[in-house]
């Protein structure tokens, strides 16, 4: 089975001479389809930056990332832009939905974007919005929806497409802990219903009990990697 | 098309920084519809007086086209008058008239003339049908069709103190160059508020050969088609007609005199225009510079979603372009307002400034509103979105998603 991302002895460094930093250093991470990972940490440790290399928004300074079996090493921005649109789909913590777009309509962005004959969208992205609780919401602007809603339609988007990789920062941080227990609740759902793959950064406890994988950061390293139940 | 439907509702997004936008392409396009409205007038009436003067194609001999600014008698166009009658066989041709141009000096009675002139000798149906002369009579009447009239213009006539009635005589040359005289009686005075009327000295075409001596030769042979436009098609008729294959043919405006003219005309209404434009898009390039600022995050969660570059820019554009639309339809509206009072009003320049323009304006000029006057502004107008949106646009697809992710 290919696996949804592989990471080899990747680095990632900023700035040149005395003042470079490594934000990631020999990161090694394999992902398989359909898992629910955690990357945990503190802040600085390195989270945002592998979440970004994950989700082809940055290139290694060194070493390999395959995604979905490609490596993007090498790859031009358009190339990179191309496997965003088709292959990841992206949870933001502030939900970054298109405010004069409606719930549906910011589905069919997604859609849109991916370069794909899709049929009917509208059709799709309102089943879409029905999976993940918003039935009826379809003509409501993003400033008609509560914090829980808005990122309902996140994800929502992030999923309609069938992405190999859903890549979520911090997708409770900005959610009272009812609101991001239920989405977090949706998020499993989904994973388990759809066997869509999860990444998520996260410093919420909560977040880091639901998973079934937490690799946790240190420093530009892993320090840890559990399994769980 | 949700790219589209993205650009409209952007519009909507924030309505100050849209009519800011809206406002300065209005003003732009409300400027361009009175200046495009009023060069096309001005310039407009400068070419018709000058294609009606010149004919709206030339025929002359190559000698003569050689050293035209001599005017040489010698090197007229022999049999004129049959040549008149082989280019009226020729499709779209109109009217045709051998003319004769000539430098003289005035005599008023006695005194001895020291005021000198070019002296125009045509059929009067040249004078009637195309120099529209007999509108431009202040005094007088216009030619009877009686022998030894003549028809000055204002300024010559103060100039000699010629009044109606008076009889002048016009010292000029035969074509071997011996001094010879012609006696007119001046039947009227004309001011049409433009050089070439003001400053002419018109007699028929007859007297003006008689003085000449060229029999029935002329200086050069006018042609007119039913307006300017088709100048060039009657010229390439011409030199393809073999009783015109050893002359020069000139439509109106490659003459060497109106040539200089129509392309000083071209780079006004550019520059002109060009300057309307530039401004305007600076308004348009800060409020969606704006724009692009406020929308960093959004344009990068995009373009992490897989939005191209292209994409990005389109996105802008097209928005750009829809305000522009808005803005440029209502600055239009408004702008026909003034050039309308203009087109029918007009503006007295004043003799002197007709008079010391170097080419024959009118002292009176209007504007002219046409559909094209009208169009170029609105088309302007759009230019000037898609001017003002370049860098924006151009800023917002640099956005590199990793970096607006960032950005709070």
């Amino acid at each position: 089975m290919v696996a949804a991302c592989q990471l080899e002895s990747v680095r990632k460094t900023y700035g040149d001479g005395a003042g470079v930093v490594n934000a990631l250093d020999g990161v090694s991470l394999v992902i398989q389809p359909r898992e629910f990972t955690v990357l945990a940490g503190p802040s600085g440790s390195g989270k945002t930056t592998l979440l970004n290399l994950i989700g082809c928004l940055d290139q290694p300074s060194a070493g390999s990332v395959l995604v979905d079996g490609q490596n993007t090493s090498g790859m031009t921005s358009r190339q990179l832009a191309a496997l965003r649109a088709d292959r990841i789909g992206f949870v933001f913590q502030s939900f970054n939905l298109v405010p004069v777009l409606t719930a549906a309509e910011n589905v069919e962005m997604a859609l849109h974007l991916s370069g794909k004959k899709w049929g009917d969208v509208r059709d799709r992205a309102r089943a879409m919005l029905a999976s993940v609780g918003l039935d009826g919401m379809h003509t409501r602007y993003p400033n008609q929806l509560s914090g829980g809603q808005q990122q309902r339609v996140a994800i929502a988007r992030a999923l309609v497409k069938e992405p190999a990789l859903v890549i979520a920062d911090e997708p409770t941080a900005n959610l009272d802990s009812h609101t991001g227990e239920e989405v977090l609740a949706l998020v499993r759902r989904l994973n388990e219903e759809k066997g869509a793959t999860f990444v998520c950064s996260t410093h919420d406890a909560m977040v880091m009990s639901r998973a079934r994988r937490v690799v946790t950061l240190r420093d530009g390293h892993i320090v840890s990697d559990e399994e769980r139940a | 098309m949700l790219l589209l439907r993205l650009a409209m509702r952007n519009v909507r997004r924030n309505v100050h920084r849209t009519v800011l936008t809206a406002g300065t392409v209005l003003f732009g396009t409300a400027l361009l519809t009175v200046a495009l409205a009023w060069l096309t007038g001005v310039f407009g009436t400068l070419t018709n007086t000058m294609a009606s003067f010149g004919g709206h194609a030339r025929v002359m001999t190559t000698a003569f086209a050689a050293r035209e600014e001599l005017m040489p008698l010698s090197e007229h166009l022999q049999h004129a008058d049959d040549l008149a009658a082989a280019a009226m066989k020729l499709p779209g041709v109109r009217a045709a008239y051998p003319r004769i141009v000539t430098g003289v000096t005035l005599t008023k009675g006695d005194e001895i003339g020291d005021q000198f002139g070019l002296a125009v000798g045509a059929p009067i149906g040249w004078y009637t049908d195309q120099l529209h002369l007999g509108k431009d009579i202040v005094l007088g009447t216009m030619f009877t069709g009686a022998d030894g009239e003549t028809v000055l213009g204002r300024t010559v006539a103060e100039a000699i103190h010629a009044q109606v009635g008076d009889t002048i005589i016009a010292l000029g040359m035969t074509q071997d160059g011996a001094m010879a005289p012609v006696k007119a009686k001046v039947v009227g005075i004309a001011s049409g508020g433009n050089q070439l009327v003001d400053n002419g000295i018109f007699l028929p075409l007859e007297p003006l050969r008689w003085m000449a001596d060229v029999d029935d030769g002329a200086t050069e042979l006018l042609i007119y088609g039913d307006d300017k436009t088709q100048g060039k098609t009657l010229a390439a008729e011409l030199r393809a007609d073999p009783a015109f294959s050893n002359d020069v043919v000139q439509a109106w405006d490659e003459q060497p005199s109106t040539a200089g003219i129509v392309a000083m005309i071209g780079v006004v209404n550019s520059i002109i225009s060009s300057i309307i434009v530039f401004v305007c898009a600076l308004g348009v390039w800060n409020t969606m510079m704006m724009s692009v600022m406020e929308r960093t995050r959004e344009i990068g969660v995009m373009r992490a979603m897989g939005l191209t570059r292209p994409g990005t820019v389109v996105l802008f554009v097209v928005e750009g372009l829809f305000i522009a639309a808005i803005g440029g339809a209502v600055g239009v509206a408004l702008g026909c307002i003034p050039a309308y009072a203009l087109q029918v009003y007009g503006v007295n320049l004043g003799d002197k400034m007709a008079h010391s323009a170097g080419v024959p304006v009118q002292s009176h000029v209007y504007a002219l509103l046409t559909v094209g006057v009208v169009t170029e502004a609105f088309l302007l107008g759009l230019c000037t979105a898609l001017v003002g949106t370049a860098f924006p646009a151009w800023r917002a697809a640099s956005i590199q998603p990793v970096d607006a992710m960032r950005s709070r």
